[in-house]
Order: C-alpha cells, then sequence, then structure tokens
C-alpha cells in the first residue's frame, strides 16, 4: 500500500460529499475510502451503519452512533441532523484530516455542499456522485427521482460510473455519451465495485512513487505557452504526471485549459508563481478548477509543481 | 358515537371501563351503584382522539409565545395574538425587561410572516429588545427563525461572504437574521435556547403536554413521529403509568436515519413494550415537505407561483421495502405526504407491497395527503388505506395556498373530506400540533366550515356535517390507530374515555369556541381547571 503525506497548508478541513442514487455503489465506496486510509485519519459521515459492510477487524469501538476504527479514522452516522454532527466533529480536540459525507440515495448534494459554508473550519473540496452504469440512464428517466437524479449529477465535480463490469462494452459507451450529452461540463470516471485511487478524490499529494522525478516532464513551461499535460484516459490504469512551471504564470489562461473537459484532466494539485513574488495553489477536482492565493510562499522544493 | 344509540342520558362506569350506556332504568340492572351528578347540566361526548399530534408542543411553552391568534397553555391562561412585528417586539422588550440574568437568551415561537403580508422580520427588529442578549424566535413552522445580530455573532455568521440559500442576505450583504431550515437553524438555535433536540419531549414536556389534552378533551394523542430512543421510551411508560397521568399517548417511530430492516426490527420491539398509556408498535415515514414550504411533491402542473418542485425524504425502494416488512410483520404504518406526487408514490408502493404481501385490515394511513384528488382518493379505497386530512390547514394558510402556492382550484379541493366520505375512505382530521393549537373540536370546525383566516369559505363542495366531522375526531381517528374497539364511542365495554363540554356540539357555530369542562380518562376525572 502507499505512503500517503500528511495534509499541508492551510487549517480548513477538506471535505468530499458522496452523492448518487441507491445502489450506485456508495456504501461500497465508502468501504473503498476506509481500507486505504492508512495514515490518514478520516471521518466519514454516513447516514445510518446499515449495510456499511466494516470489516469487523477494523472496528476498535462502537459508541452509540460513532464507530472507531483503527487507525484513528471514525464512522459516524447522522441520522438526520447532519449540522449537529458537524458540530460535534470540529468540537473535538483531534480533528481530522479529511472528512467524507455519504449522502442518502434522495439527498441533493449541493445542498450537503452548502451547508459546509456554515462551519469556517471546513471547506468543500470535492462532490463526488456516484451512478451504476447499468441503471443509471432508466433512473434519470424515472416518474418520480429522475429530476432528483438531474440534480445530482448536474451538481457532481467527479461522476464515478460504477459496475462497469455488469455491461457490455457497448453499453458502457452509450451510457458515456448519454452522460457527455447531458453534462458537458462532467468529469467522468469508470470504476468497479467503487474502487478508485485516494488520492483522485481527496486532497492529498500524489503518493511519491507515482509522480516520482523520472517520470516528470523536466521542460520548464515559459509564461505565453500553454501546458499541454493531456493525461491518457485508460479505463483502468490513471495516467499521472507532474509537470514544473518555472516562470511566473498566466493563472487565468492556465485555468481555462484545466477547466477543458477535453483535457480529461481528473485531479491536479500544485502550487505556481502567479506575479512576482505571488504564489497560488491550484486545485483541480473533476470539473471544478480553482486557485487561491496563498499568503507565504510554499516550500521551494514544491514552488511550480 | 355509537349509530344504534345518538344519544343517551346515563353512562355506568366500573375499573375504567363502560359497563353501559343507557337509561338510568336500564344501568340500574347491572347492580349497586353509586349516582354522581356532577355532569348532569354538562354534554358527555366519546374522549376525543387526537390522530396526529407531536408532544413537543408540551415543550414550546417553555419560550414566549408571539402568535398571532390567541393560544391557551398548559395553564388555561390564554396568550393574546400579536397582530404586527412592533406587537411582537413590544411584548419581548417587556419580557427582557424582567430578566435578571444579562446573558441568558431569550427566545420565542410562533410567529408566521404570511400573517404580516410577509413583511420579513430581520434582525433590527429584534435588536430593539436587547442588543447584548441572543434573542430568536422559531415561527409557527417550526422550519424558521428569525435571530438578532448578537446571536448571529456567536454563531460567528455576522459577517460578509455568507453563501447559502437558508440565509437571506440584507442590502448590506449581511444575514438579515431570518434562518430557513433545520441546517442552518440547530447551529444558532443553541445560542437562543433552543437546544439540538428541540423536536424531541422530555418528561416535563410530556406532562405539560397532557394538561394541555384535558384542556382540549383530548384522551388519547399521538406522539407523530418520535426518535423513541430507549431511555426516552423507558421514561414515557414510566410517566404515563402514573395514576394521575390523564390521557393515552400513541407512540409512532419515525424512520429517519434507519434502514427499512433497522426499523421494522426497532418497531416489532417497541411493539413488545406497549402499555396501556403508552402505545408503541407503529411507524411513521415522511416522504415530502410542506405545500406552504414549496418542499412538497407535486404533480403537474406543479406549484402556482413555479417553483421548482420540491424534496423528496425518502426513495421509492426504501418505501417500498418498509411496506413490505411491515406488511409481513403486521406493524402498522403511517406516512406523511402533501404534495400529489408524493401521494402517488405511497399508493404505487402500497400497491405493489400489497401483491408481495397480501394483509387485511392493514389500515396504513396517509398523513395529510393534502393534495390529493378524486382519483387518488379511489385508489386509497381500493388499497385499504386510511387517510388523516389536515383540515386546520385552510384556516391558517388557506388563503396562502389559494394565491401563492396552489392556486385557486386546487386550494378548494386541498384535505378533501368530502371526497374521501364520498370514496369510503375511513377518514380522520387532525391539528398536527404544534403547527396549528390542539383542539380537535376547531378542527371539526374547520372540516365543517372551510373558513380561511381572512373569512373566505374555501371549497364549499368538500364541507362536511358536523355529524361526520365529530365522527372523524372521535371513532375516525380510532380507526386509523387501531383503537377503535377500545374509544371513540360509549358503549359498553368500551374505555371509559370522555370529554365534558359545556355545550351542545351539534351546532357548527359552537365548535368553534367550545367550553370545555374536561375529562374522563381510563374512568378517572379531570378537571381542566385542576390539572
Amino acid at each position: 500500500m502507499d505512503e500517503y503525506s500528511r495534509q499541508v497548508t492551510y487549517d480548513q478541513i477538506p471535505v468530499t460529499v458522496v452523492g448518487g442514487y441507491l445502489g450506485a455503489g456508495k456504501t461500497t465506496l465508502i468501504n473503498t475510502i476506509l481500507h486505504q486510509a492508512n495514515n490518514y485519519r478520516l471521518t466519514v459521515l454516513v447516514n445510518d451503519f446499515g449495510e456499511l459492510p466494516i470489516d469487523a477487524a477494523l472496528i476498535r469501538a462502537i459508541d452509540g452512533n460513532v464507530m472507531s476504527l483503527t487507525g484513528g479514522c471514525i464512522c459516524c452516522s447522522y441520522g438526520n441532523d447532519l449540522s449537529a454532527a458537524l458540530m460535534d466533529i470540529l468540537a473535538e480536540e483531534n480533528l481530522p484530516d479529511h472528512l467524507i459525507i455519504e449522502t442518502s440515495g434522495v439527498a441533493l448534494p449541493d445542498a450537503v455542499a452548502n451547508n459546509l459554508s456554515l462551519f469556517n473550519r471546513v471547506r468543500l473540496h470535492n462532490i463526488l456522485v456516484l451512478a451504476d452504469v447499468e441503471t443509471v440512464c432508466v433512473q434519470a428517466r424515472d416518474r418520480y427521482v429522475g429530476d432528483t437524479i438531474d440534480r445530482q449529477l448536474r451538481s457532481a465535480y467527479l461522476v464515478l460510473l460504477n459496475k462497469t463490469d455488469l455491461v457490455t462494452a457497448e453499453s458502457l459507451e452509450n451510457t458515456q455519451r448519454w452522460l457527455k450529452q447531458k453534462y458537458p461540463q462532467q468529469r467522468q470516471l469508470q470504476c468497479q465495485y467503487a474502487h478508485i485511487p485516494l488520492h483522485v478524490i481527496l486532497d492529498i499529494h500524489l503518493p511519491d512513487s507515482i509522480a516520482s522525478p523520472e517520470r516528470s516532464q523536466s521542460q520548464p513551461i515559459q509564461t505565453t505557452e500553454t501546458a499541454t499535460g493531456k493525461s491518457k484516459h485508460d479505463t483502468s490504469v490513471f495516467n499521472a504526471f507532474s509537470v514544473r512551471i518555472a516562470g511566473i504564470c498566466d493563472l487565468a489562461a492556465l485555468l481555462e485549459i484545466l477547466r477543458d473537459p477535453a483535457s480529461g484532466l481528473l485531479r491536479a494539485k500544485g502550487y505556481v508563481a502567479s506575479a512576482p513574488h505571488t504564489h497560488a495553489l491550484l486545485q483541480v477536482v473533476g470539473s471544478r478548477a480553482t486557485a487561491i492565493p496563498l499568503a507565504d510562499a510554499p516550500p521551494p522544493d514544491l514552488q511550480g509543481r | 358515537m355509537n349509530p344504534a344509540q345518538p344519544f343517551t342520558s346515563h353512562v355506568a362506569v366500573r375499573d375504567g371501563r363502560i359497563v353501559g350506556a343507557g337509561s338510568l332504568q336500564e344501568l340500574e340492572g347491572w347492580g349497586p351503584y353509586t349516582l354522581d351528578e356532577r355532569f348532569a347540566e354538562k354534554i358527555i361526548m366519546p374522549g376525543l382522539v387526537e390522530g396526529h399530534s407531536h408532544t413537543m408542543e408540551g415543550m414550546l411553552w417553555r419560550h414566549h409565545y408571539c402568535g398571532f391568534f390567541d393560544r391557551t397553555d398548559p395553564d388555561g391562561l390564554q396568550h393574546p395574538g400579536l397582530n404586527s412585528i412592533d406587537r411582537v417586539v413590544e411584548k419581548l422588550q417587556l419580557v427582557e425587561a424582567s430578566l435578571t440574568d444579562p446573558a441568558a437568551p431569550l427566545s420565542g415561537w410562533g410567529i408566521d410572516p404570511i400573517y404580516f403580508d410577509n413583511r420579513r422580520i430581520t434582525r433590527h427588529d429584534l435588536d430593539k429588545i436587547s442588543g447584548n442578549r441572543p434573542i430568536g424566535i422559531l415561527h409557527a413552522s417550526v422550519h424558521i427563525m428569525n435571530v438578532n445580530t448578537r446571536a448571529l455573532e456567536m454563531a460567528g455568521w455576522f459577517c460578509q461572504g455568507m453563501d447559502h440559500p437558508g440565509i437571506p442576505l440584507g442590502e448590506d450583504g449581511l444575514p438579515t437574521g431570518e434562518l430557513k431550515g433545520p441546517d442552518v437553524m440547530t447551529p444558532v438555535g443553541v445560542h437562543i435556547g433552543f437546544s439540538r433536540d428541540f423536536l424531541d419531549c422530555d418528561a416535563q414536556g410530556l406532562r405539560e403536554f397532557s394538561r394541555l389534552c384535558v384542556r382540549q378533551g383530548v384522551t388519547t394523542a399521538t406522539d407523530l413521529a418520535s426518535r423513541m430512543q430507549e431511555d426516552s421510551v423507558e421514561t414515557s411508560r414510566q410517566l404515563t403509568a402514573e395514576p394521575d397521568f390523564p390521557v393515552r399517548i400513541v407512540a409512532l417511530k419515525f424512520n429517519h436515519g434507519h434502514t427499512p430492516e433497522e426499523l421494522v426490527t426497532r418497531a416489532m420491539e417497541l411493539k413488545q413494550q406497549t402499555t396501556d398509556r403508552y402505545r408503541t408498535g407503529m411507524i411513521k415515514i415522511v416522504a415530502d415537505g410542506s405545500i406552504q414550504g414549496f418542499s412538497a411533491r407535486l404533480n403537474f402542473p406543479g406549484y402556482y407561483n413555479n417553483a421548482p418542485n420540491g424534496l423528496w425524504y425518502i426513495a421509492p425502494e426504501q418505501l417500498l421495502q418498509i411496506y413490505q416488512l411491515s406488511l409481513k410483520q403486521q406493524i402498522q404504518v403511517h406516512t406523511h405526504t402533501n404534495g400529489d406526487e408524493a401521494t402517488d408514490l405511497v399508493l404505487d408502493m402500497m400497491e405493489q407491497a400489497l401483491r408481495a404481501s397480501p394483509a387485511f385490515d392493514h389500515r396504513f394511513t396517509i398523513q395529510h395527503a393534502q393534495l390529493a384528488n378524486a382519483a387518488q382518493f379511489r385508489r386509497i379505497a381500493s388499497l385499504g388505506l386510511c387517510v388523516n386530512l389536515f383540515a386546520n390547514h385552510h384556516y391558517y394558510w388557506g388563503d396562502e395556498h389559494y394565491r401563492l402556492s396552489v392556486g385557486p382550484e386546487r386550494a378548494e379541493r386541498m384535505n378533501a373530506c368530502r371526497t374521501a366520505l364520498q370514496n369510503n375512505v375511513p377518514m380522520a382530521i387532525h391539528s398536527d400540533a404544534p403547527i396549528t393549537p390542539l383542539g380537535p373540536l376547531f378542527t371539526a370546525w374547520n372540516a365543517v366550515a372551510r373558513k380561511t383566516c381572512s373569512g373566505r369559505t374555501q371549497g364549499e363542495y368538500e364541507r362536511i356535517t358536523v355529524n361526520e366531522a365529530l365522527h372523524a375526531i372521535t371513532i375516525g381517528a380510532a380507526y386509523t390507530l387501531k383503537l377503535d374497539g377500545e374509544i371513540g364511542s360509549i358503549e359498553a365495554g368500551k374505555r371509559a374515555d370522555f370529554a365534558v363540554l359545556e355545550e351542545e356540539p351539534e351546532q357548527a357555530d359552537a365548535l368553534e369556541n367550545m367550553k370545555i369542562w374536561g375529562t374522563v380518562q381510563d374512568g378517572r376525572i379531570f378537571k381542566a381547571s385542576d390539572i
């Protein structure tokens, strides 16, 4: 298992909202995340413990609606009251590195994400919406829940098309095409059994084994050039690489490239210099690309990466 | 309420049960008796059954009542309605002046801006009461709150850049102090004296609620969406068993936060714990929101003002699963639906569930069903469902529905009691206290008169007779709770549960402001003025 470096920089706890209709695989994803957690202190908020198939070996203790897991992770069921659960978590002495909120099958992830703005100790990092590739097209036309599913998909930063093992290649392509047509700005990712590497969905640095110096392009990029980091999009393997940008970068231009769905970019994080002595932290999470001005310069080895 | 014997002169009671009802001569045959004549000049009718209420009303009276309408508290004190924001501020200023602790919060409840021509209350209004003390008022809907600047500061929200649909901003870019929805109310509520669990009810609250029941002639009332955690269930069982606890409580387990299997399993456990005055083992599901809050799920043509469709609180599959498991395990389920789309979902899922788990006499009940149309009532009848209609709604929100939420035509057919009866759907009517005040006779009047608070009659066709309305608040409601064999009419063998009235209830006008002496519950006598 890879080791992930601990969260650097700002003290707001990043939050990933996990949404999607019943049966899309949210619970499996939560389980996958917890199994990959390693040194990461994750707190997961779930609607109910119900079908969460957590390995008994991982569970240290259960106290009411809070399940403590080995390695410092916590799983908490919030029932009806998300605000209260958040208040409780933020009142604790030991804060998590990352918070994951699993919403109910009919919940609107963007409404849940909105609630995060009420707490200045947390910030929204990602809205992941899972879709069962076998059924999503039909469900989106359901007379009762069709508009709810539409809103869920529309609000996603990243759509995870799950259970691709259950459909033919042609069917998969059709579904992908339908999604692209309806939601052209969305980034899609395919998976089976909700198996996704953590660094794609959480706010953590790429493991060194993936983003190693030998694999990075070493040419410095000038301000007037456009970065051409198109990643090849393989269904089962991600291309990951790191890029060094020397000198001052035209943030607006860079952001435009990063936001273009054609780039196939799913996740990126790095530091650039946007002006002399001015640095910004770039985050790309699915369809969202943001640049946050930094008060202090990042460590020299991270500058321009 | 016994069709075979609609009126009689005497009732014989022993050990909390009715031995018989009839003339003195007919009853003397039972043996030695003592004649109690204290009710000789009064009217005894079956104890009123409130089929949709929340015991939390007993808790709310700890806060200061700020509503538009007069309302009576558990002590019997009538609090006059406040007809403008200025009046509300004046009242709270008086309260504020009497407070000794400068840091203590000040909390009110019961307001609704629609009665102020929708002029929204802001923090500036509440700041007039105090700049140092955190102040807040809960709306009648229990879904919105207004707070002052100090409360916002304490929550850390008095700043630019707040970006949430539940926090409206003023022209200055700062929150107005109105907070919409539980997600934004919870973090601020704690600062103004509303605990996070303010929808729950503690022992003292349950006692206060029972006193309200006596004043309103209610002998059986529901607590229709309780979390029913183990310790609170135990407390309630003990409290209701006390010799002077005056009402039977029927508590339903709320579905939120549970998987279908967990929910039904818990309900089965609770069924084993049921006692005479604390009946447990039923389930309550909430499918959608409210019409006046624009969170109900509507079919075409949707909201009159083109607001987007509302929110689902449960998925179809989950609803189906709960129904199926419950039918199989003989657990009764009540489902809240306000919009007609939500009602359709319940009907579709019930149909499927019944095909898989056929059950006779399940009496699953749709609560509110405010917008159900004739076709839906026909399906309700064929599926063996009951309805409990929100007859109070046209009084309190009728004009709103007419003008804004559903438009004239559908407003006229909301809470369609006549259509329900015509289609032989077993029917009850309710207050949903504290959303509207507990008072089944007033609810009955609403079903008969269908007057909005501005005086218009809304939906002449759906009006029912006094007799039909009285039926709905006694045996009709009892039927939806499967208690019609024990309560709801005055007949031999049933519980000695009576409402004692000062006047005849047969006239519609009498129902609006009926004077109630008190109740008899399980044969024990409770005078309202002594309670």
